[in-house]
């Protein structure tokens, strides 16, 4: 301990209470800088900190799209764009070397790689786009590392994939990142697919790299960043059943359009949903406007025949008519200066007093129109409010048309009788199905859906209901439209296993300027089945069918039965029909 | 001889330096027991300062090496992602309806023949193997029922 006993001078007690002091001193400006940044601008600089670690997060795969089944309809796919900057690069050593690197594997010409690399007043070069993860992973980036070179960028992004093609397209739809465009489900589920998991707390600097804390869990680390699953309520086998047949039949008819939705009426659930023309989503540029757009949803048409459901359902319900209610049907009726008359009115000019059976099965435009008259234009205005008519459906898809109903103080006579058969307003298809299916629901209308609800919570925030018929009519109605099917001479409806309720339809087609008819038809078939327990709607429309005998019973009908039969077999319907009731058909 | 003040600083004169306990040629230092505690006090503080210095050090260098294997595992994990997304894609793509719907279209295998050629009635009468089976040779075969 000698040292301990040295003698100091005076003049090393000053320096040492000049050092104290400054050291004092430096340590109190430390303090009071720390206080300054973490007092006074602390609750701002946490903000701007968060916000910069947010920000580093941009790259995440966007979450999968699914069926019902869980067969994968949209994934992510990893691309690179590969960027020069000639200010980090040996202009004499490097460039042979990055030319004879960069050519064979980019599938670009020597001579044009260094003509790219040899803009050394440019700070960033362009050198390629959209190259696969393979080719940069295992073709340049172990070459590069290898010859120490600097100077290179390769930029990640994500691409959506449709790995099923054409399937669902009009559901899936389609994303742009880049210009903030997207349609289908892509559009509606945006917020679902762009969400990343709560359970992610990783968050990451400026530069990108990992903010560790010691709580961190390695595993969620290591996981990629990845949004959140949408399913929808779509099955793949139904929506290419429903795409087949209908892509056959249009074939077949040299028809324009043509859509089929299957729906759950319990639950509005959309099983199929086919839209044709289709296209391949993941070349959704290349194909025209009309073709990506779903005009089943946005586009109107005359629901003809397939109508007198919901005047027949309203007339009904209002207690205008019973179920043995008998009309006189003239086959030829003449309002306000316009013939009105039954499609088969040359082959049964007088069909004289018919029953709703009668009227389902010929198809009566006279035995429509009558019963349409009798119910009061506003009670009937609000029966077909209640159906839906003239409002858009609500369905989590975007681009729905509300349709054409013009309100019970303008209707003239006419527009009051022709509504009775599907004229003298316009729908959608979606609207269609989803009235019908309605009835099928025991008179409850349900919103029809793509994207599945996860919880009941969701189901009922998401999905509105209301009744729009008592039950006791819903299912007088169903049991009066499956007898029509039996009675019918039409194949429509007929299918093995299962009754079915439902009606053809076939309306002109208007001119595109709204005034008057086209010589195109619009034939469709709304039905649903097992009659007993009712538990899929399919609503079958095909526009401007070219074929002679083009008739709903003739165009439409078929694909109904295709897809009806299909749908009862993948899905396990229980049969409520008997062999011999088969072999009768 | 002068007292030495090993702690810097004025003295306080005590009642030890008056009234010495023993008597004997010692040096007569300037230290008393206060100054003695705050000596040992600060050897024992700054014990600590250096324990914890070498322990935020090496805790320091812990974090840094974890969070290195966690940044490494990150990018591997990430990288297999990518090859199995791209993978599943393919996957997807060649099981998909389309696929296949196109590939049966390709290959046809539904079309029905051309031509039909008509055979003529074989004869009834099979001809007659030659028996030329070792009979000696025979494996036994059990038989079911």
């Amino acid at each position: 301990m000698k040292y301990l006993f040295q003698l100091r001078s005076k003049k090393y007690d000053r320096w040492s209470i000049l050092i104290q002091g400054s050291l004092f001193l430096f340590a109190l400006i430390i303090i009071a800088k720390l206080f300054w940044v973490q007092i006074i601008q602390g609750a701002d600089l946490k903000e701007r900190a968060r916000e910069n670690r947010q920000s580093a997060r941009d790259f995440s795969f966007r979450g999968e799209i699914v069926d019902r089944n869980g067969i994968r309809l949209a994934g992510d796919a990893t691309l690179y764009d590969i960027y020069a900057h000639p200010q980090y690069y040996n202009k004499k050593t490097d460039l042979d070397l990055m030319t004879s690197i960069l050519a064979k594997p980019l599938n670009q010409s020597k001579k044009e790689i260094k003509e790219k690399l040899s803009h050394y007043n440019e700070s960033t070069i362009s050198i390629a786009k959209n190259i696969s993860m393979e080719v940069v992973e295992k073709g340049i980036r172990p070459e590069i590392s290898k010859n120490e070179i600097r100077g290179l960028d390769f930029v990640k992004k994500n691409i959506r994939v449709y790995p099923q093609g054409n399937l669902a397209s009009h559901i899936l739809g389609y994303i742009n990142s880049d210009a903030n465009l997207a349609a289908g489900v892509e559009k509606t589920g945006q917020k679902n697919l762009v969400t990343t998991p709560s359970m992610k707390p990783v968050e990451y600097d400026g530069r990108g790299n990992i903010i560790y804390e010691l709580n961190t869990n390695p595993k969620i680390v290591t996981a990629p960043l990845k949004g959140s699953k949408l399913s929808l309520t779509i099955d793949s086998t139904i929506q290419h059943t429903s795409e087949t047949e209908l892509k056959k039949m249009i074939a077949q008819t040299r028809a324009d359009k043509g859509a089929v939705i299957v729906l759950n009426p319990r639950n509005g659930e959309i099983l199929g949903f086919a839209v044709y023309p289709s296209y391949n989503p993941n070349k959704y540029n290349k194909v025209n406007a009309s073709i990506v757009k779903n005009w089943a949803l946005s586009d109107v048409y005359p629901p003809g025949s397939t109508f007198k459901i919901l005047t027949i359902a309203s007339a009904l319900e209002t207690g205008v008519i019973t179920t043995n209610e008998k009309v006189l049907d003239t086959g030829k009726i003449k309002i306000q200066g316009w013939d009105i008359q039954n499609y088969d009115y040359y082959k049964r000019p007088y069909p004289g007093i018919i029953d709703l059976n009668y009227l389902f099965v010929h198809s009566s435009n006279i035995g429509s129109l009558k019963i349409s008259l009798k119910i009061p234009p506003v009670k009937h205005y609000e029966m077909l409010k209640r159906f839906g008519i003239g409002q858009k459906t609500g369905i989590d898809l975007p681009g729905e048309s509300a349709g054409i109903f013009p309100p019970p103080n303008t209707w003239s006579e006419v527009t009051h009788a022709s509504m009775g058969y599907g004229y003298g307003i316009a729908s959608t298809p979606i609207q269609i199905a989803s009235a019908v299916a309605a009835i099928a629901n025991k008179g409850v209308w349900v919103t029809p859906h793509v994207i599945k609800c996860q919880s009941e919570e969701e189901y009922l925030s998401r999905i509105k209901t209301r009744r729009v018929l008592s039950e006791k009519t819903a299912a007088d109605l169903t049991r009066i439209l499956a007898k029509s099917i039996e009675d019918s001479e039409a194949t429509s409806g007929k299918i093995p296993k299962y009754r079915v309720a439902g009606k053809t339809g076939t309306s002109k087609k208007p001119n595109a300027n709204g005034v008057g008819y086209s010589s195109g038809i619009y034939t469709s078939f709304a039905g649903y089945f097992p009659v007993k327990n009712p538990q899929v709607l399919i609503m079958a429309v095909i526009d401007s069918p070219k074929t002679g005998n083009s008739w709903g019973s003739t165009v439409a009908g078929p694909v109904f039965n295709a897809v009806a039969t299909e749908v009862g077999r993948v899905l396990h319907l229980e049969p409520d029909k008997k062999d011999e009731e088969d072999k009768k058909q | 001889m002068g007292a030495v003040n090993i702690f810097g600083h004025k003295q306080k004169k005590t009642g030890l330096q008056k009234k010495p306990v023993i008597k004997g040629d010692f040096t007569p230092y300037k230290i008393n027991y206060r100054e003695l505690r705050i000596y040992k006090f600060n050897k024992f503080m700054a014990f600590c300062l250096l324990t914890l210095v070498v322990l935020s050090m090496a805790s320091y260098f812990a974090v840094v090496l974890r969070e290195s294997v966690v940044k490494d595992l990150h990018v591997k994990t990430n990288k297999i992602y990518y090859e199995n997304i791209e993978l599943q894609n393919n996957v997807d793509n060649l099981k998909s309806f389309y696929a296949i719907d196109n590939k049966v279209s390709q290959i046809n295998f539904l079309k029905k023949a051309d031509k039909v050629i008509e055979v003529k009635a074989v004869n009834s009468v099979a001809p007659k193997r030659k028996n030329n089976i070792d009979k000696h040779n025979l494996k036994q075969v059990p038989t079911g029922f």
